[in-house]
């Protein structure tokens, strides 16, 4: 095949406009698939832990960037106070915040809260940029540009990146992308400006998520087994080094990380590699200059046993010394969240509070194909072709599936750092397979030397290329038809499993109509509106940031677990009787106590269901207080109606939870909890007397109640004249209310059925 | 008088039958007991009665396990709770012959289990404490009735755990003050110690001796491949969830009928689930492997496997050359003259082309008639759908799902 220069050109150009051109369209799908939580609902911010981010970002908006960092937080952890400026990972706000002032400036008066909802979409089309970049460099373009199109619209992915959903993770995986597609290009070049590169991306990750430990050990990991390949070289010394001095002291700049990259054994082997590499090249200095001057076989041979031997040793020693090091304290030991991925009963024993997270759960097979379909199975066989070239560069990949497919398997949020990996090995694998089956140029130069001499040609020879022909058609026809697949798949999650964005839930008419179920923004609005500025409110802490964003309301706990004591102070109060739990809230200057409660419309993750947590992490500090046993009935059930104990009964979480609750169908029937399938009879739920409900959300969801004052004397509301007057009309108007809301009820109740999207989701 | 003495006499002895009879029940119990080698009275409906004598007249506590022993009931807790119920039983036996507390004389308690044997035959005493979960442990406390009992949470805890558990459990409710007087005596399992010891031998003897074969076998890629991928397919089918949940292996149904899948449990799985969906990925993707590299070297006709680079006339696509392929490119490159001169048009060059590929291809075998190749390529792909498609199937027994393969009819109402 010979083509001139000028036909070469044009070829060029056409090749390059379709790269373009698919590019573009790789950046539209993963922008566009993600904007299914605005159409479906609206643009609102997700979930819970994007409410603090929100709130933050505000924050910064309004004010400057050092009175962020020096950001003390007194409406939080009441009455701690948290330093929030400290504490946290800045790099999601500071970004958000200066794209919303650079918008500002070129004159687009955006409002803040559409830069954080449209942010994760539009840093998942830089992923998918990065991530054909990182391909690119593992094989060639073909495979770039597959795993692009992967990346884009994998369901693993966009879970953690639906439009609103503004947390750490949507520009975290970003810089995840970059940092290794950098680092990839330093290894095979050796080239310092790439280096730099991997370790600014590296500093712009640790100030962003807390999962940058993975990078801290990974590249380390990776250099470590090219090191026991045998596959040193000077590439691999200089962007080592140079990222590891450079990244460390960019990410000590964080005042969260601070000197943890030099205290903290979660960092040691970066430090470990970094120690090693000096020697191994100062061996391989010697080695050379050794074996320039001599050439005795036997002497190298030698030499080889002492390079081996101190290796070992240098390593031993090394280990040896990280252990004395923890064992003085000069070292903090790991952390218990690293920790708990060894030793996977860790958790479950030590830090209830980091196991009852359902992020921290194991991932049955399901959620694997759930997440990526078919390059669930796709990605075996592109580690495996690896295996078979097993360049440097494949060394990472390989690393990196293995380590985080046990990662994966462990905790479902890492499933996230899983899904690229997967989105290159498996577009490694199917670009090989179209390389050969997708391939016809045989063919055309067969037909374009048949038409010129057909006459040559046998009958047989035809025939033959048909057959291979038809034989490529079917092979790389299915493969596209599997992709085709792919696409409706990843659709069908995305708009049924990811775009919920659990403030508001969807529900259902019984003519197939969408509902939204909106009791939480009632509730904290009514918070806002209803309250004095400076109330305290107590609520469990999975609510926390949703209080302080959405109502404006000082918490005790929120979803920043960082002191464990407190929260099990709460879920002490929450499981004691009334007398005890208005003695601990009275302590802790609680206004309202705020329930969830889903038994009415058959929500499931509702308080109640996060009692046995509450219970259990009280019982860690308090064992004598609380004691779990005494809520399971005596066949060691986890009832609420009529066999539920009475320690059960006392609780106030019981007790706020069915207040009223079995009058709603009428005077003696009881009522039945959807979630728990359980009927509540009105002997059961003792009255209130300490508390009194001020508020119960549209469908019973949030619940909220006022502690009774004390009088002037200090004395409890039970005794108190006044009190007892006041108590009797928020009674009356509670009975109307209730009473006015009953029909209302039993109509909606009808109407309504949760989807099951909010439980698809793990 | 004679009569009178007579009555004495009979009321005597009568008085002493009983006490006899009496000790005997006891004596028959807990002689029952210390036969037992974990010191437990197998307790049934004939001598429940005796057993429970114990509790009400003679002032012993007895913890009562219900449990099963057999796997047709479907009840892996028993099966898991049974022996650590028998350490803390033969732990307690063994510094208490007599099971009699060592600090205090009056406090005394015995061990007993009642054992579903098959499920069609459950014991009355079942049905008397209206059980409806096994395995199920109470204590009764000396004198108390048939049912006032305390009841230890099983269910809760799990492994090392629940064993410390109970044990702080059987304290509480014993009134055991002194720690010493009740601890697990763990039995060393000599036969593991020594199993242990002898692989240790054996592999440091083996690496010693063979030391330059195993640096070779360490050194060889397709073995650290194939761990690689092994490990991978297993962690990606869920292999740490069943280890951290500790999932049975297969459940049962209602009418007792094995069951494979956790059905419509999207958050569930059974152990042997993870190694069905192992094997099915792993044959997809041998399949894969198969349509990837065998295929194109067996191919006859395919020979210059380089032949898309010649189509790469954009500087823009790296593509890397496999190892091989870098190792005779120069071969290559003959073969390419040669097949790009005869332009394949005759029989005769095919198997001359054969001869040379031999020289370069890794491969062996070789198939001559081009058409069997595509036959194999096209097979290949049918069976590669086809586990594909029962593998979405398969899954929508998990979850409802609208995309499995054979009902393509759900695809076209897109």
């Amino acid at each position: 095949m010979s083509l001139s220069v000028k036909e070469k050109t044009v070829v060029n150009w056409v090749l390059r406009a379709l790269k373009l051109l698919i590019c573009i369209f790789v950046v539209v799908a993963s922008i566009s698939s993600r904007l299914f939580a605005v159409v479906k609902f609206e643009s609102i911010i997700h979930e819970f832990d994007p409410w603090f981010n929100f709130r933050a970002t505000k924050l910064l908006t309004e004010t400057s960037f050092y009175n962020f960092l020096n950001w003390f937080d007194s409406r939080t952890w009441y009455p701690l106070g948290r330093v929030t400026g400290g504490t946290l990972y800045p790099g999601l706000m500071t970004t958000a915040s200066l794209i919303w002032n650079i918008l500002h400036k070129i004159g687009i008066p955006i409002d803040i809260r559409n830069v954080c909802v449209l942010f994760a979409p539009i840093f998942s089309s830089l992923t998918a940029w990065a991530t054909y970049k990182l391909a690119s460099d593992i094989k060639d373009t073909r495979t770039g540009l597959l795993a692009a199109a992967f990346i884009a619209i994998v369901p693993g992915y966009i879970s953690r990146s639906v439009a609103g959903s503004y947390d750490n993770e949507a520009i975290a995986i970003t810089l995840l992308m970059l940092t290794f597609m950098f680092w990839i290009k330093s290894i095979k070049t050796g080239s310092i400006l790439h280096t730099i590169g991997a370790s600014l991306c590296y500093f712009y990750m640790v100030s962003a998520w807390g999962g940058y430990v993975f990078i801290t050990n990974l590249i380390p990991f990776h250099v470590f087994c090219l090191l026991l390949m045998g596959r040193y070289s000077n590439q691999i010394y200089v962007s080592y080094t140079t990222w590891f001095v450079l990244g460390t002291v960019a990410s000590m700049q964080i005042p969260f990380v601070g000197f943890l990259p030099i205290r903290s054994n979660d960092h040691m082997s970066a430090l470990g590699i970094f120690g090693l590499l000096q020697i191994v090249a100062f061996g391989n200095f010697i080695k050379k200059s050794y074996s320039q001057n001599n050439n005795n076989s036997n002497s190298n041979g030698n030499l080889k046993k002492v390079m081996v031997f101190s290796f070992l040793a240098v390593c031993i020693l090394g280990i040896l010394l990280l252990i004395l090091a923890t064992y003085l304290g000069l070292i903090a030991p790991w952390t218990g969240r690293f920790y708990s991925l060894w030793d996977t009963n860790y958790a479950k024993i030590h830090i209830p509070i980091i196991a009852s997270v359902s992020e921290h759960q194991p991932v049955a097979w399901p959620a694997f194909f759930f997440d990526t379909h078919f390059l669930i199975w796709l990605f075996p066989v592109g580690v495996t072709l690896l295996f078979s070239e097993l360049k440097n560069e494949h060394v990472f990949i390989i690393v990196y599936s293995v380590l985080c497919s046990y990662f994966a398997g462990v905790m479902v949020r890492l499933m996230l750092t899983l899904t690229p990996v997967i989105c290159i090995a498996s577009s490694v694998a199917l670009s090989q397979l179209f390389d050969t089956y997708l391939n016809f140029y045989d063919l055309f130069k067969f037909w374009q030397n048949g038409s010129s001499s057909r006459q040559n040609s046998t009958n047989k020879d035809t025939k033959l290329n048909f057959f291979k022909f038809l034989s490529k058609l079917i092979v790389s026809g299915s493969f596209i038809f599997y992709l085709y697949i792919f696409v409706y798949h990843c659709t069908w999650v995305t708009q049924n499993a990811y775009s919920s964005p659990s403030v508001v839930l969807p529900s259902q008419t019984p003519d197939g109509k969408m509902a939204l179920i909106d009791d939480f923004r009632e509730a904290y609005y009514w918070l806002r509106m209803n309250t004095d500025e400076d109330s305290k409110v107590a609520a469990w802490w999975d609510y926390g940031y949703q209080i302080g964003g959405m109502a404006d309301r000082t918490t005790l706990v929120d979803n920043n677990t960082w002191n464990n004591t407190h929260i099990a102070l709460v879920g002490k109060a929450m499981a004691s009787n009334e007398d005890r739990a208005y003695e601990i809230f009275n302590e802790l200057d609680v206004d309202y106590v705020l329930v969830v409660f889903g038994g009415l419309l058959g929500f499931g993750g509702d308080d109640l269901n996060k009692f046995l947590w509450m219970i259990r992490i009280s019982e860690g500090i308090w064992p004598d207080e609380v004691n779990e046993r005494s809520f399971f009935s005596t066949t060691g059930e986890y009832r609420v109606d009529s066999s539920a104990t009475q320690v059960m009964k006392d609780s106030i979480m019981y007790k706020m939870s069915y207040h009223n609750f079995p009058y709603l169908y009428g005077e003696n029937s009881g009522g039945v909890d959807h979630v728990r399938q359980q009927l509540i009879k009105p002997e059961d739920v003792g009255d209130l007397k300490r508390f009194h409900e001020v508020f119960t959300s549209e469908n019973w969801m949030i619940r909220i109640y006022k502690l009774n004052e004390r009088d002037n004397e200090g004395r409890d509301s039970e005794f108190s004249v006044f009190k007892n007057k006041s108590v009797a009309n928020d009674n009356n108007s509670n009975v109307e209310g209730v009473d006015g809301s009953r029909r209302r009820r039993r109509r909606r109740r009808q109407q309504y059925s949760l989807l099951d999207a909010s439980e698809l989701r793990i | 008088m004679v009569s009178i003495k007579l009555v004495l006499i009979k009321l005597l002895s009568f008085i002493l039958l009983v006490q006899i009879s009496f000790v005997l029940g006891q004596e028959f119990a807990i002689t029952e007991a210390q036969r037992d080698k974990n010191g437990i009275i197998d307790v049934t409906d004939e001598n429940f009665d005796k057993v429970f004598d114990l509790v009400q007249s003679h002032s012993f506590g007895l913890f009562l396990l219900f449990t099963t022993n057999t796997v047709e009931m479907g009840c892996r807790t028993c099966v898991e709770f049974n022996p650590e119920f028998d350490l803390i039983a033969k732990s307690w036996k063994l510094d208490h012959p007599d099971f009699i507390s060592n600090t205090d004389p009056d406090l005394k308690f015995l061990f007993g289990k009642a054992v579903v044997y098959s499920p069609k035959n459950i014991p009355d005493i079942f049905k008397l404490f209206r059980l409806q979960h096994i395995p199920a442990l109470f204590y009764f406390s000396p004198g108390s009735g048939l049912h006032q009992f305390e009841s230890f949470d099983i269910q809760h805890a799990s492994g090392p755990e629940r064993a410390n558990q109970m044990l702080k459990w059987i304290k509480r409710s014993t009134g055991i003050s002194d720690d010493t007087d009740f601890v697990i005596h763990q039995q060393t399992n000599w036969a593991n110690v020594f199993v242990t010891c002898l692989i240790v031998f054996c592999s440091t003897l083996l690496i010693k001796k063979n030391h330059n074969l195993i640096l070779k076998l360490v050194r060889l890629r397709w073995i650290w491949g194939l761990a690689s991928v092994i490990f991978i397919l297993f962690m990606i089918s869920g292999y740490m969830f069943t280890k951290m949940r500790q999932v049975p292996l297969a459940g049962a149904d209602r009418n007792g009928h094995i069951i494979y899948f956790a059905e419509k449990d999207f958050q569930n799985q059974f152990g042997i689930e993870t190694q069905i969906v192992a094997l099915f990925y792993g044959i997809i993707g041998a399949l894969m492997i198969f349509l990837i590299k065998i295929i194109p070297a067996l191919d006859p006709s395919n020979d210059n496997t380089t032949s898309s680079d010649s189509f790469d006339i954009s500087n823009t696509s790296i593509r890397s050359n496999s190892g091989h392929n870098n190792s005779s490119s120069g071969n290559n490159n003959n073969n390419n003259s040669n097949s790009n001169n005869n332009s394949r048009t005759d029989s005769v060059d095919f198997s001359f082309t054969k001869k040379s590929k031999k020289k370069n291809s890794k491969g062996n075998i070789h198939i001559n008639s081009p058409y069997l190749v595509y036959v194999l390529a096209i097979v290949g792909t049918i069976l590669l759908y086809s586990f594909f498609a029962a593998f979405t199937h398969m899954y929508s027994i998990k979850q409802s799902y609208p995309f499995t393969f054979f009902k393509l009819t759900s695809l076209l109402g897109f």
